[in-house]
């Protein structure tokens, strides 16, 4: 069975893996809002209604403050030993994470691929749901010139 | 019954239509703004295209979605390491910048550069080769034998000693100490005595005076040929310079009594015996023999002048036995042969 801690931990790893596409970069973000987690905000042995939000907080904290830790590098291979698909071609992503804004590119990433509620994030965040829905709406579109080829033309 | 008010049509703005277009996507619009959205994307090429990428980029996102990381990473990400693994990691190697890690790497291999420079004995090495120098030079000076020297043994012995005479300066003799072996051994270089063939070799000298010594030269040179003489030297045998005739040659022992007679033939022979470091070959004598011009009507005067010159020591007159004769370095130096 699989707990709130476990798609918790998956969710956090997901999110710093996909903002900097760096294993090692990903793991000391991870670890340092793990531990922000456990020991300042959530007790995980009655589980929170309200833990997404504590999540998506405490990681958009950590990621302000190791801004220049979780820079993106402008060279280098990508490792992906740590992910079960090994054939996903990150190149369009890495595209995204260089020309998308960093607040669009978070907000596509908690909506859209890690599920979250936009609700819940722009609860998290502190913004209204429209500026979510617009940072949205604005990423995707990135993304899809990117995806289509027309960002690189 | 209750009849629906008819609405017209309303046409959205471009910018709507951008903002709107999430929500088509993901089927969340009204039927009237869904039908609105339609219209513009039939007759707007440009909305029709960026719903296309909407879409793409939502279908991306949904493919990312299930992406799925390994137990390790997992377990490594939740697991608490402290702060000092993070301070570590911080100072590693690869989390430093790179224009940071090409500095240090200038700086340690000039530090490395430096270091050798300075440890790099320089005295030492260069000393080493003064000395290797040296040794070449009094090498190629004992290999290199100059046509015109004194005949006395002291001027033939002079190149082989004067090395040994340097040895013992302090200068030179440390390297030595050091290329031997042991340093016991060390000292030995200094005092070690000649080759025992060097002492044995004798060069004998021979000085006569005979008057047209030019003319008689060739019938002399066949007749020592006969007996077996051989060119020791760089010049022929019975070469001619200037007042005389020069004659350097080996030849075998056992002929040794047969050439004094015919040497006595032209005149009064007196042969001088001088140790010589030159080894020989068994049963073989070197001579030089020089015989100088002498005016016909003077001869008998020569000749007693060349007997009160004979010397104490037993040098005999004609006939001399190779192992009765005994040196004499110091009657040799009053001559002015060469060895060629």
């Amino acid at each position: 069975m699989v707990t709130v801690q476990q798609i918790a931990i998956e969710k956090l790893s997901m999110y710093f893996f996909m903002s900097v596409l760096d294993e090692d970069k990903a793991q000391e973000a991870i670890r340092k809002v793990w531990q922000d987690l456990n020991t300042k905000t959530l007790n995980w042995k009655r589980v929170p209604k309200r833990w997404e939000q504590s999540l998506i907080a405490q990681s958009n904290r950590v990621h302000s403050q190791m801004n220049s830790v979780l820079a993106i590098r402008r060279s280098g291979l990508l490792q992906n030993a740590f992910i079960e698909q090994p054939n996903i071609d990150w190149t369009d992503w890495f595209e995204f994470l260089k020309i998308g804004k960093a607040n669009e590119v978070s907000i596509v990433l908690w909506v859209k691929v890690l599920g979250f509620k936009q609700e819940d994030v722009a609860s998290a965040l502190k913004i209204t749901e429209g500026t979510v829905r617009y940072r949205l709406n604005k990423g995707l579109m990135c993304l899809g010139q990117i995806l289509e080829g027309e960002a690189n033309a | 019954m209750r009849e629906e008010l008819a609405r017209p049509n309303r046409d959205l703005s471009d910018f709507v239509a951008h903002e709107l277009l999430l929500d088509y996507c993901e089927g969340r619009l009204d039927s009237d703004r869904h039908k609105a959205i339609e219209k513009m994307i039939k007759e707007n090429p440009e909305i029709k295209e960026k719903v296309m990428q909407m879409k793409s980029a939502l279908d991306f996102c949904q493919s990312l979605s299930a992406l799925q990381f390994s137990e390790k990473f997992l377990h490594e990400s939740a697991s608490h390491k402290g702060r000092i693994h993070g301070v570590l990691h911080r100072l590693s190697w690869s989390s430093w910048p790179d224009s940071l890690r090409w500095s240090s790497e200038a700086f340690l291999i000039s530090c490395f550069v430096a270091l050798l420079f300075f440890a790099t004995p320089w005295g030492e090495i260069l000393e080493s080769r003064k000395i290797f120098q040296t040794r070449l030079l009094t090498s190629s000076k004992t290999s290199v034998v100059p046509k015109v020297q004194p005949v006395g043994a002291p001027a033939v012995q002079v190149v082989e000693k004067e090395p040994e005479a340097k040895r013992p300066e302090p200068t030179q003799a440390a390297p030595i100490v050091a290329a031997a072996p042991s340093p016991t051994q060390a000292p030995q270089p200094t005092t070690k005595p000649k080759p025992k063939a060097a002492t044995t070799s004798y060069l004998h000298r021979v000085i006569m005076k005979s008057a047209n010594i030019k003319a008689k030269t060739p019938a002399l040179v066949a007749k020592l040929k006969q007996m077996g003489a051989a060119k020791a030297g760089q010049v022929e045998i019975g070469w001619r310079k200037e007042n005389g005739n020069y004659f350097h040659f080996t030849i075998p022992d056992q002929n040794y009594n047969e050439l004094i007679k015919l040497l006595s033939q032209y005149g009064a022979v007196r042969v001088y015996k001088n140790p010589h470091p030159r080894v020989l070959a068994e049963n073989t004598m070197r001579f030089i023999v020089w015989i100088e011009d002498r005016p016909t009507d003077n001869e008998e005067s020569q000749v007693d002048e060349a007997e009160s010159l004979d010397s104490p020591d037993g040098a005999s007159q004609g006939g001399t036995q190779p192992g009765d004769a005994k040196s004499d370095a110091k009657s040799g130096e009053s001559e002015s042969l060469n060895e060629d």
